[in-house]
């Protein structure tokens, strides 16, 4: 048996850790959590909400296989495809996940205990919905307590929320600053004064707000001597009511964006282009056969389900906003479980983030998938980027052991339209020099002209 | 009507939460706000609930819904977990 490797994220709650042993993700329960994990047990809301695939499923482990001695139980929970972070997250993924972290502290509420953590961090998206991650943010509730996890929901959800609907979509991405959510006084400061009539923003932003701001100080308040109803289970179930009627008031429609609709404005790809391209795919992955790939701006994932039909886990990523809400939706819509759509800009990754840059994965750090594809987007990442070919193949062979690219060259009319005003600086860009370029990352298994069309596809391996 | 809401963030120490030792930090000023509201979160559930009972009372009997709807726990009784869901196909 190798050594337990403690999980980097997973040091904040003394309730018990996360942790790989000889490649396994297991969880150790500490005694401090005992009889907290009794009930969860017994009072059926572990399995209840497991059973509607709410909570993350898990077996239990052998004690043997503990990271530390003393553990009460050890967890295997099952395993999720793609961890992914809330600013990677579309508006109504952010808002699916507010929902069912609701969901889980009303049911938690009805069943005597409390949801006493409300991180975004614990809800992963897995085969097509938000399932909450952390199996030990319950705990018994002590009689009178409003909802410690309050200000930590706020934070996380309803203040992003809010800006992405009420100021500007893109606003999500404080979230990638701010690891423990937006903070409320300056979601307040942001937000228009027209949401002071919002009654959900009034109350549980702007007020709660200026209550944090009046109270900062006041570190022995919550030692005071105790009102036995002061926060009764009733004012407990109207705050998530209230809370629930402030997330689903807020909405943002995918409307006029540059790519949301782009195969509809794009005439480059002919009535058969789109069809030549994924069938030259399709034959490409049948030769590849991936378990997982990543369609690197994959817009809302038409090529995506190229990947998918052939029984890829595929994620889509995309810089759009208006995309992947688009693509989301349709996910939800036709319940499909293996394309999960996410928010990237590649040329400014997610990188490791919070306790020593390392608590949140990077990119290349959930990866490398089976197979990478870049289709229509190398001549954005050259030219538009002004990044070298050589970075962009040294880059695409860390995330994927199999690299299937389109090279969109010099005579296409998008690469035209991205040379028209401004000086052609890129004299390599072209098929012999992107082979140069990556020979020394990836080696070239095969390259498809598309018919039809001036542009190629390539297959290559991580060297 | 702002200064009015303000006027109970200003109020809320009046009743200080219980002690919670809880492993994230609450924030006071979060904890005092939600005890400010206590009794607007109360009253609008208590209302929800009533409006709910007169519906059912004078609805006709083929309009009732098939099960009825689930009380709000009470500080009094501990709330029953409610029945398991039925088993997935």
């Amino acid at each position: 048996m190798t050594p337990a490797i403690d999980h980097p994220a997973s040091f904040r709650d003394p309730s018990g850790f996360v942790y790989r042993r000889d490649g396994v993700l297991l969880r150790q329960i500490e005694p401090v959590y005992a009889e907290d994990w009794r009930a969860l047990v017994a009072s059926g809301l572990m399995t209840r909400l497991q059973d509607a695939g709410t909570l993350v499923r898990h077996e239990e482990a052998d004690l043997a296989l503990a990271a530390r001695p003393g553990a009460v139980a050890v967890l295997r929970p099952e395993v999720i495809d793609t961890i992914s972070h809330p600013f990677e997250w579309a508006f109504s993924q952010l808002k699916d996940a507010a929902l069912l972290t609701l969901d889980v502290a009303e049911q938690a509420l009805g069943a005597g205990m409390v949801l006493k953590d409300a991180s975004a961090y614990n809800v992963a998206f897995h085969q097509g919905r938000p399932v909450f991650l952390d199996t030990l943010s319950f705990e018994r509730r002590v009689e009178g307590s409003p909802w410690v996890a309050y200000r930590q929901f706020c934070q996380h959800f309803l203040a992003p929320l809010a800006l992405m609907s009420r100021v500007d979509i893109r606003l999500s991405q404080l979230l990638r600053v701010h690891v423990d959510g937006v903070p409320l006084d300056l979601a307040s400061a942001l937000l228009p004064t027209s949401s002071w009539f919002t009654p959900g923003l009034l109350m549980h932003v702007h007020l709660h707000a200026r209550s944090q701001r009046k109270h900062a100080s006041d570190a022995a308040a919550p030692a005071a001597p105790a009102a036995p109803t002061s926060f009764s289970p009733q004012a407990f179930l109207g705050l998530l009511e209230s809370l629930r009627g402030a997330i689903t008031g807020l909405d943002w429609n995918p409307v006029g964006t540059e790519w949301a609709d782009y195969y509809q404005r794009n005439n480059n790809y002919g009535s058969d282009g789109l069809e030549h391209k994924a069938a030259v795919l399709g034959a490409m992955l049948d030769r590849v056969k991936p378990a997982t790939v990543w369609d690197l701006g994959g817009n809302t994932g038409r090529f995506s389900r190229v990947a998918s039909a052939r029984g890829a886990r595929v994620v889509t990523w995309d810089v759009d906003p208006a995309c992947v809400e688009a693509h989301w939706r349709e996910v939800r819509r036709a319940g499909e479980t293996t394309v999960l759509p996410l928010l990237l800009d590649l040329t400014n990754p997610s990188s490791g983030m919070g306790w020593a840059g390392e608590e949140r994965d990077g990119l290349a750090g959930r990866g490398p998938v089976d197979c990478v594809m870049a289709l229509g987007l190398v001549h954005h990442l050259a030219i538009s980027n002004n990044v070298p070919l050589g970075r962009v193949g040294r880059y695409l062979a860390q995330l994927g052991r199999t690299v299937i690219l389109e090279f969109v060259p010099k005579e296409d009319s998008q690469v035209v339209k991205l040379l028209a005003t401004r000086k052609d600086v890129f004299p390599d860009y072209h098929r012999a020099g992107l082979e140069a370029a990556f020979a020394p990352y990836l080696a070239l298994e095969e390259a498809v002209d598309i018919p039809g069309m001036t542009r190629t596809l390539y297959r290559f391996r991580a060297l | 009507m702002i200064q009015l809401a303000e006027s109970l963030v200003v109020a809320a120490p009046v009743f200080a939460p219980k002690l919670v030792v809880a492993y994230i930090d609450p924030g006071t000023g979060s904890m005092l706000f939600q005890v400010a509201l206590a009794a607007i979160l109360s009253i609008t559930v208590a209302w929800r609930q009533l409006r709910a009972r007169f519906k059912l009372f004078f609805a006709k009997p083929d309009a009732l819904p098939p099960a009825p709807t689930a009380a709000a726990p009470t500080a009094a009784a501990p709330v029953a977990p409610p029945a398991d869901p039925p088993a997935t196909p």
